[in-house]
């Protein structure tokens, strides 16, 4: 039986799936954006935001704007070849399950 | 259902969240409409002021910093600031320097007294050529290069043809390159708006 890909469990949660394929398409982006595009909650969207960075997938930077603390995020080298192994494993097991049908 | 039938949906969601969030992060460096429609309408302004108004000397030097002035207005609330591109980034520069060049040329001719009109109309037409071109390389866009074809045929035509017929040359090319391409960009600009939000 051939071996079944895994899937990495912290791009798995949709949220953090959506959070980091945001950040695959764009050099940077406020934490605003990613709120307004995924349509999460302040707190949720911090939470997911912070397993990434702790996972090494994204990276943070707070600057100011107008006197106003702005949280940008921008995906690592690493949140990129997780992705894609992510995007890589999905696709070997719907080929699996379709010669399985 | 069956279990793998669920599992199956289940990756095909999580590929359709991929592929929505890709398409969503890079869509917005695409479409700037509004920008070629403004700056189309400008130059047919200034036109019809220089060929058929009194002052016509002063036709370019009201109507493009009044359009340059629109355009950083309505641009800096049209942007989406809350992201950046690299290929963004990179349109930006590229119609920016060639806004400048034509900024400084046509003026320094203009007024220095040294302007022929061929050349000076066909170096404006071969710079926004130039910068429909670069955009179009780096968007793989057929239909603006289409438009950049357009300006450079025009730029050939402009050192050749008599001198009554520059003008119309210019008109027409703004009228179809600028305004007409812009239109077509609003157009699909508000279509593609129209599927984000049934898909959303």
């Amino acid at each position: 039986m051939a071996d079944l890909p895994e899937l990495d469990p912290v791009i798995h949660g949709k949220l953090r799936l959506a959070t980091l394929s945001l950040l695959f398409g764009v050099e940077v982006a406020e934490f605003t954006w990613l709120r307004e595009k995924t349509g999460a909650t302040d707190g949720n969207l911090s939470v997911q935001l912070r397993t990434l960075e702790e996972a090494g997938y994204v990276v943070s930077e707070k600057k100011f704007a107008l006197r106003k603390p702005v949280s940008e995020y921008k995906i690592t080298p690493k949140g990129r070849k997780a992705l894609r192994t992510y995007v890589q494993a999905m696709h070997a097991l719907l080929k699996l399950a379709d010669g399985a049908e | 259902m069956t279990t793998e039938q669920n599992g199956k949906d289940e990756l095909l969601a999580r590929l359709e969240i991929v592929e929505a969030m890709l398409r969503e992060g890079r869509k917005s460096t695409s479409f700037h409409g509004w920008a070629f429609v403004l700056w189309g309408v400008a130059f047919l302004v200034a036109i019809g002021w220089m060929t058929r108004l009194p002052n016509g000397y002063l036709a370019w030097v009201v109507t493009m910093p009044v359009a340059a002035l629109i355009s950083s207005l309505w641009g800096g609330r049209a942007r989406d600031c809350n992201m950046k591109t690299p290929v963004g980034r990179s349109l930006a520069a590229i119609w920016i320097a060639v806004s400048a060049a034509l900024f400084m040329y046509m003026f320094s001719v203009g007024y220095s007294g040294h302007a022929e009109m061929h050349t000076l109309w066909a170096a404006m037409e071969t710079l926004l050529g130039v910068a429909n071109c670069a955009s179009a390389i780096m968007l793989r866009w057929r239909i603006q290069m289409g438009v950049a074809i357009l300006w450079f045929v025009a730029a050939a035509a402009s050192c050749f043809v008599p001198a009554a017929l520059l003008i119309p040359i210019l008109a027409s090319v703004t009228l179809l390159g600028q305004v007409g391409f812009g239109l077509y960009l609003m157009y699909l600009e508000k279509h593609e708006q129209k599927t984000a939000v049934h898909h959303g």
